[in-house]
């Protein structure tokens, strides 16, 4: 009895112990959060441990960019499992870096006598290896918590982009509306003059082509307008009533008076990077597990305590188990883990070099886009209007037919449906940027959807 | 200056030119230029001998100096902006701040000194129309004389050996340089009494030029060959070409040259004239006949003499009726009974600012009155006593007037016509017109059939 009771001692020792360490070493939901938050730079605090929040003071108004991203975070189902998986992830390596479980035997052998065993059996290298095991533990979690960010990080850069085309493929729309209008009134306008014998069959049959082409081109973009708001929709996770309820605002945000200086961008130290916080901690692991491993292959140890009766007769003793290094010397394990940290060194030092021109690239992107587009708006557009309105002067002049001046009419609202798409295509790369800067690199975003 | 103005007995209007410096120019007549495009007044002769002068249709007669019995005269080649008509500027090139250049009144037998100063861009050289001359004075550059280069004078001397009407213009980039409004006249007045040259109360003159003048802008395209755009009588368009005002009974001469790229059937209402001379020379009494419409062709001259004795105001135009219009659209559809309805609106909606137009005809545009390109004129314009005109290009009207004074050519203008022969309005509405049974049943699908001449009906 007593022997087991100090067992239950020792026991009871051991899992305090053990509880004590493994509390230092798990991350927890609430740290886990409040890193990751720090991580996205989010500028409304609070969106990913907040979970009380209620979305539907978002729904109730056009949904803004910021209200996207804020509406996912809080709200979105599947974004809410890709944290729990990180938790369960992080909660695995926690785990992982304890000891296993002391072991209690317990034999009950009837014969000519009744043969009652108990032994109680630790890995004593579990025991031995313990702060090591911590740090290997600590290293994952922490790149666990990086690969959530990352993750999410991404994430956030979809919605961004989700939200970016919804909104410009809605505010298209209506300006499509206008050019099949157009159409629609010189075919319209053919179809009278047929009756006053001032058209040929030709041309006729041109504008009602043409009509119909343009029909046709209105029914792709409303799918369209529908196609980007469903892809939203879905980044957002909304439920059908919740994606009825849906409103986005009339128009993309107006371009920024000043693109992003150069200064800004370079401000922004590598080091700092997610990408390359990433290669980093899976560097650390590595070398932590590294380490680890070159004992662990052949010095397995256990101790084993036990405590024997055999009819009246008590026994107790130990018992240690090695295992020998014969047909693993460790050497194979060793060499593994050496070419692992190396790997992870050298996509260190890839992900350093890549960040540079990574960022240079996505920053180039951006301001030919901002050019893009403010010329598009600041010069191009007026000179249509005015070319439309010279139109309108000549017709009125009788030197252009009112067919010329739908046509003119049809260019100009091209020319706005074009500027919404370069405006699109800026805001694509403003996010594109965003992210680039917090360190996940994007390759051309420019020709995504 | 102004002596010098009071000197050469030039109206209001007209300056000489500061800026050429008096040494290079001293042995030069001084330049005399023009700033307005309004009728001058005949300029009667101070020196020289005496004739009856022309009135050029918007224009002027150029001033000379007398040298040691040679008429001298100097005209400057050179870009200027010439009003077509109140509203529109056009930039051409002309002579002494006009296009057309000034008129050139001399006398037969005159020895005339022309100098001719070129401060256009490129070389440019004057050719004498109809003019008999020495050869190495007819002004053909490269064929009878090097051309006149930028910034050079050239000196043409000659007899004028023929009385008559003729026109003067470059023979230097010829095409560039005449669509650009360089031209003038020639008036060579009969030393003594004609037997084919008639003596007249009015003489006015003018020419005929075209050109293609984008709207919008105010450059002519040289290299238009038929698409002009713009007709002119001495660089004017109607509203902007004025009136020919002549005294009841006056005989009138009117001398017309073509030097546009196209024919011109010149038609005068209320009175029959004669073609009394081409730039051929005065036409013999024998071989005149009556018109109301003579056909000017390219190049020519034509004098149209009639006495004007029927009081009103009688329309003088090309009888080509594109060619009394301004600028207009070629190829567009003809939108005559076609309704637009709630068309218009749906067009109103997508283009703010639209009227509809042409559902009726075209008329409506002469009445709208609809902002148009800048520097441009309404096809169809001008205002009468009686409504819109409708008219543009070449279009005037002769004013004959009973208290019209003579050598007073202001505008008396409109006229009062004597009670009771105004056309007028119909008190009731008219009877139903009678119309053949077939006829009410005539259907535009109805084919027609043309029936093939059969063999064996050869002849
Ligand atoms: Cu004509």
């Amino acid at each position: 009895m007593y022997g087991l009771a100090k067992q239950a001692r020792c026991l009871t020792l051991v899992s305090a112990f053990g509880l004590m360490l493994g509390g230092c070493a798990h991350l927890d939901r609430a740290t886990l959060l409040e890193h990751t938050q720090r991580d996205l730079a989010l500028s409304h605090p609070a969106s990913l441990t907040d979970t009380s929040s209620d979305i539907n003071p978002l729904l109730a108004r056009p949904l803004d960019r910021a209200a996207a991203e804020r509406l996912m975070l809080l709200h979105s189902p599947a974004l809410r499992a890709l944290i729990r998986q990180a938790e369960a992830d992080i909660a695995q390596s926690a785990a992982s870096g304890r000891p296993a479980n002391p072991v209690l035997g317990f034999t009950r052998l009837t014969g000519p006598e009744v043969e009652i065993e108990r032994a109680l059996s630790i890995g004593l290298f579990d025991l031995l290896t313990w702060p090591q095991r911590q740090r290997v533990s600590t290293a994952a979690q922490q790149q666990q918590q990086l690969q959530l960010s990352m993750t999410l990080l991404s994430e956030l850069r979809a919605v961004r982009l989700a939200w970016v085309d919804a909104v410009a493929a809605q505010q298209q729309l209506s300006y499509a509306e206008d050019v099949a209008e157009s159409a629609a009134i010189a075919g319209d306008l053919a179809d009278k003059m047929q009756k006053a014998g001032s058209i040929s069959a030709l041309d006729l049959a041109r504008q009602r082509a043409f009509a119909a082409e343009a029909a046709n081109r209105l029914t792709e973009a409303r799918l369209h307008t529908q196609q980007q708001r469903e892809r939203l929709i879905r980044q957002l996770g909304l439920n059908d009533e919740q994606a009825a309820s849906l409103a986005l605002p009339e128009q993309l945000p107006d371009l920024p008076a000043t693109a992003r200086s150069a200064e800004q961008i370079n401000q922004r130290v590598k080091e700092q990077r997610l990408d390359v916080r990433l290669a980093r901690a899976a560097l650390a692991t590595a070398a932590a597990e590294q380490s680890l491993s070159l004992p662990e292959s052949y010095t397995r140890a256990e101790l084993t305590l036990h405590a024997k009766r055999t009819g009246p007769e008590r026994s107790q003793g130990w018992e240690l188990g090695v295992a020998l290094p014969v047909f693993d010397t460790g050497e194979l394990t060793r060499q593994g883990m050496d070419a692992r940290t190396q790997a992870a060194a050298l996509q260190l030092d890839a992900t350093l070099r890549r960040a540079g021109s990574s960022l240079r690239s996505q920053y180039g992107d951006y301001l030919t886009r901002f050019d893009i587009a403010r010329r598009q708006r600041s010069t191009l557009l007026p000179l249509r209007e005015q070319i439309a309105h010279e139109n309108l002067l000549r017709y009125n002049g009788m030197l252009i037919s009112v067919f010329e001046l739908l046509d003119s009419a049809r260019e100009q609202i091209n020319t706005v449906i074009d500027t919404i798409e370069a405006e699109r295509r800026f805001w694509q790369a403003d996010a594109a940027l965003e992210s680039e800067l917090l360190g996940a690199p994007t390759l051309s975003t420019g020709d995504q959807p | 200056m102004t002596s010098r103005r009071h000197f050469l007995g030039m109206a209001g209007g007209a300056i000489a030119a500061a800026t050429v410096s008096r040494p290079a120019l001293a042995a030069l007549p001084e330049p005399v230029i023009e700033t307005s495009a309004s009728t001058r007044p005949p300029l009667h002769p101070s020196t020289g001998r005496p004739y009856n002068p022309v009135v050029t249709l918007n224009g002027w007669t150029l001033p000379w100096r007398m040298n040691k019995g040679v008429k001298e005269f100097h005209l400057v080649a050179e870009p200027v902006n010439r009003e077509l008509a109140p509203g529109m500027i056009a930039h051409l090139w002309g002579y002494n701040g006009q296009s057309p250049g000034p008129t050139i009144e001399v006398v037969e037998g005159d020895q005339v000194r022309i100098f001719v100063t070129n401060r256009l861009p490129e070389r440019t050289s004057m050719h004498w129309h109809g003019q008999r001359l020495p050869n190495g004075m007819d002004g053909v550059s490269g064929l009878t004389q090097p051309a006149i280069q930028p910034g050079k004078t050239f000196v043409y001397e000659f007899v004028a050996k023929r009385p008559g009407t003729f026109m003067y213009h470059p023979h230097a980039d010829e095409m560039t340089q005449m669509a650009m409004g360089m031209m003038g006249m020639w008036i060579t007045h009969p030393a003594k009494a004609h037997p084919h040259i008639s003596t007249v109360d009015r003489d006015f003159c003018f020419l005929l030029s075209a050109y293609d003048i984008e709207p919008g802008s105010a450059l002519p395209k040289p290299s238009t060959m038929t698409d002009f755009n713009l007709w002119t009588w001495n660089s004017r368009v109607f509203p902007g070409i004025d009136t020919l005002n002549v005294r009841q009974h006056d005989k009138v001469r009117i001398r017309v040259g073509n030097l546009t790229m196209t024919n011109h059937p010149i038609h005068m209402h209320g009175h029959e004239f004669t073609i009394t001379g081409t730039d051929g020379g005065p036409i013999p009494h024998s071989a005149r006949w009556p018109e109301v419409t003579t056909d000017i062709a390219v190049g020519q001259m034509r004098q149209l003499e009639f006495v004007a004795d029927e009081p009103g105001d009688w329309a003088i135009h090309c009888h080509k009726s594109h060619h009394t219009m301004n600028a207009m659209g070629h190829g567009l559809p003809n939108m005559i009974g076609v309704e637009q309805g709630e068309l218009a609106e749906r067009i109103s909606n997508l283009i703010p600012g639209y009227m509809k137009m042409g559902e009726s005809g075209m008329a409506e545009m002469g009445e709208m009155k609809m902002p148009l390109p800048a520097n441009t004129l309404p096809m169809m314009t001008g205002d009468g006593p009686y409504g819109s005109l409708e008219m543009g290009g070449m279009f005037s009207v002769i004013k004959v007037r009973r208290d019209q004074k003579p050598g007073d050519y202001s505008d008396p203008g409109w006229y009062t016509p004597r009670k009771g022969t105004v056309a007028y309005e119909y008190g009731a509405a008219p009877p139903e017109a009678h119309r053949a049974e077939h006829a009410a049943h005539r259907d535009a699908s109805v084919e027609v059939t043309v029936k093939k001449p059969e063999a064996g009906h050869g002849h």
